[in-house]
C-alpha cells in the first residue's frame, strides 16, 4: 500500500516536471530556419510572424528569403547564430534586410550593406545555396538582448540603407520599421 | 669535469642568446601599434590592415591638408581632453566643399582638423601632443564595444557631404575582420 503510494508520488511529481518542460519549450521555439540558406526568422515578433488564423501560430511573413525575395515590410530582422563577428560577452548582431532595385540587401553593424546572401552561402562553383549549419537547438535560442548597444541598431540600419539606397528611390523614412514595431512593443 | 662544466655554461649562453635573436624581433614587431604622425604627434593605426598596408601608415603626415587615399582613417590622442578613448575618424572634404581634412569626435560632431588645442594660438604653429614614454605599445582600439562609432560617423559624413556610403571603409576592413 506505502509502496503504492510513493508510485503514484513518483508519476505526479514526473508528470508536473515533463508537463513543464514541454510548455516551456512550446514557448520557447523563438526562430524558424528559412530557405534556401537557413537564416533564422524571429517567430517572436508579432510583425514579421503575425499568428495565422488557421493555426493561430506565428507564422513568417514570407516563405524564404533570397536575392529575388520581396519584402512586405522593411526591414525584416534575421539571424546567424553563427556570424563571423560577435560583439561583447558573445553578443551577436542581427541582419537587417531591405529592398533594392538589384535584389535584397543586408545590414551587418561591422561590414556594412552588402547584397545577399554573402559568398561563404554560395558554392563557389555551381553558386548554388550552401545553407548555414545550424546548432541542434536553434529553435530555442534566445532573443537578440535588448541591451543598449542593440537599441541603435535598427536606426543606424535605416539610415545607413536611406543613404545608401532608400533616398534615391524615394522610400519614406517613415515606411520603415522601428525597433518597436519588431519587438512588437506597446505604443508611446 | 671542469670541462664538462664549461661546456654546460656554453651550451647555456649559446642557447639564451639564439632565444634572444629568435625573440626580440617579433616581440618589438608585435609591440609597435601606433605610429605618431607629423607635425601634430597624433597616432596612426599600425594594426589596420587598410591603413597600414604591410605595417607602413598609407600617408606620411596629417595635415589641414593631407588627402586621404582611403576613408574614414582613424587617429588617436591618447591624452585627448575630451576623453572618450576613442580614435577619432577622419575624412576629406569634397573639393565642392573647398577640400581639407576633417575629423569626427563622437562628442563634437565633424570639424576642420586639427583641433585647436594642437595649434598656437597666436601663431598657428603645430604644438605636437606630448605623447606617453610608452605610445607605440599602447594597445590597438577593440572593436568590441566600438561596433558603432564607425558606421556612425561615416553616415553623418555622408549625410553631410552626399559621398557615397559604399565608397567609405567599414568597420570590418578596418580592423581587418575576415569576410563574412
Amino acid at each position: 500500500m506505502r509502496m503504492k503510494r510513493l508510485y503514484v508520488t513518483f508519476l505526479a511529481v514526473l508528470s508536473i516536471i515533463l508537463g513543464a518542460g514541454i510548455i516551456s519549450s512550446a514557448w520557447a521555439q523563438n526562430w524558424q530556419a528559412l530557405p534556401p540558406y537557413n537564416i533564422l526568422w524571429p517567430l517572436w515578433s508579432p510583425t514579421l510572424s503575425p499568428k495565422s488564423p488557421v493555426t493561430g501560430l506565428p507564422t513568417p511573413l514570407i516563405p524564404e528569403l533570397s536575392r529575388n525575395t520581396i519584402l512586405p515590410v522593411q526591414p525584416v530582422l534575421a539571424m546567424n547564430p553563427t556570424p563571423t563577428y560577435t560583439g561583447p560577452m558573445g553578443t551577436v548582431f542581427p541582419y537587417l534586410f531591405y529592398n533594392t532595385p538589384t535584389g535584397v540587401v543586408f545590414y551587418d553593424i561591422v561590414y556594412g550593406l552588402n547584397p545577399w546572401p554573402p559568398a561563404k552561402l554560395l558554392d563557389p562553383t555551381t553558386g548554388a545555396p550552401v545553407p548555414l549549419t545550424l546548432p541542434p537547438d536553434y529553435t530555442f535560442l534566445s532573443l537578440p538582448l535588448l541591451k543598449e548597444t542593440n537599441l541603435a541598431l535598427i536606426e543606424l540600419a535605416n539610415l545607413t540603407y536611406l543613404l545608401g539606397y532608400g533616398f534615391n528611390l524615394g522610400v519614406n523614412s517613415s515606411s520603415l520599421l522601428t525597433y518597436a514595431d519588431i519587438w512588437g512593443l506597446p505604443p508611446i | 669535469m671542469f670541462k664538462g662544466k664549461k661546456a654546460v655554461i656554453f651550451l647555456f649562453i649559446f642557447i639564451t642568446l639564439i632565444s634572444i635573436s629568435i625573440l626580440l624581433p617579433a616581440l618589438v614587431q608585435a609591440q609597435a601599434n601606433w605610429a605618431a604622425m607629423p607635425p601634430y604627434n597624433v597616432l596612426w593605426p599600425l594594426w589596420s590592415p587598410a591603413l597600414s598596408p604591410g605595417g607602413t601608415p598609407l600617408v606620411t603626415n596629417l595635415t589641414r591638408n593631407t588627402i586621404l587615399p582611403v576613408q574614414p582613417a582613424l587617429a588617436w590622442d591618447p591624452l585627448q581632453p575630451a576623453g572618450t578613448g576613442v580614435p577619432w575618424a577622419l575624412y576629406n572634404t569634397p573639393t565642392a566643399f573647398g577640400g581639407g581634412l576633417l575629423y569626427f569626435d563622437l562628442y563634437y560632431g565633424l570639424n576642420p582638423w586639427p583641433p585647436s588645442y594642437m595649434v598656437d594660438a597666436v601663431s598657428g604653429a603645430p604644438k605636437p601632443i606630448t605623447l606617453p614614454l610608452s605610445w607605440s605599445v599602447l594597445l590597438p582600439t577593440a572593436l568590441k564595444g566600438l561596433e558603432y562609432y564607425v558606421p556612425l560617423a561615416n553616415a553623418v559624413y555622408s549625410y553631410q557631404y552626399g559621398v557615397p556610403l559604399t565608397s567609405l571603409l567599414t568597420s570590418a576592413s578596418i580592423w581587418g575582420l575576415p569576410p563574412l
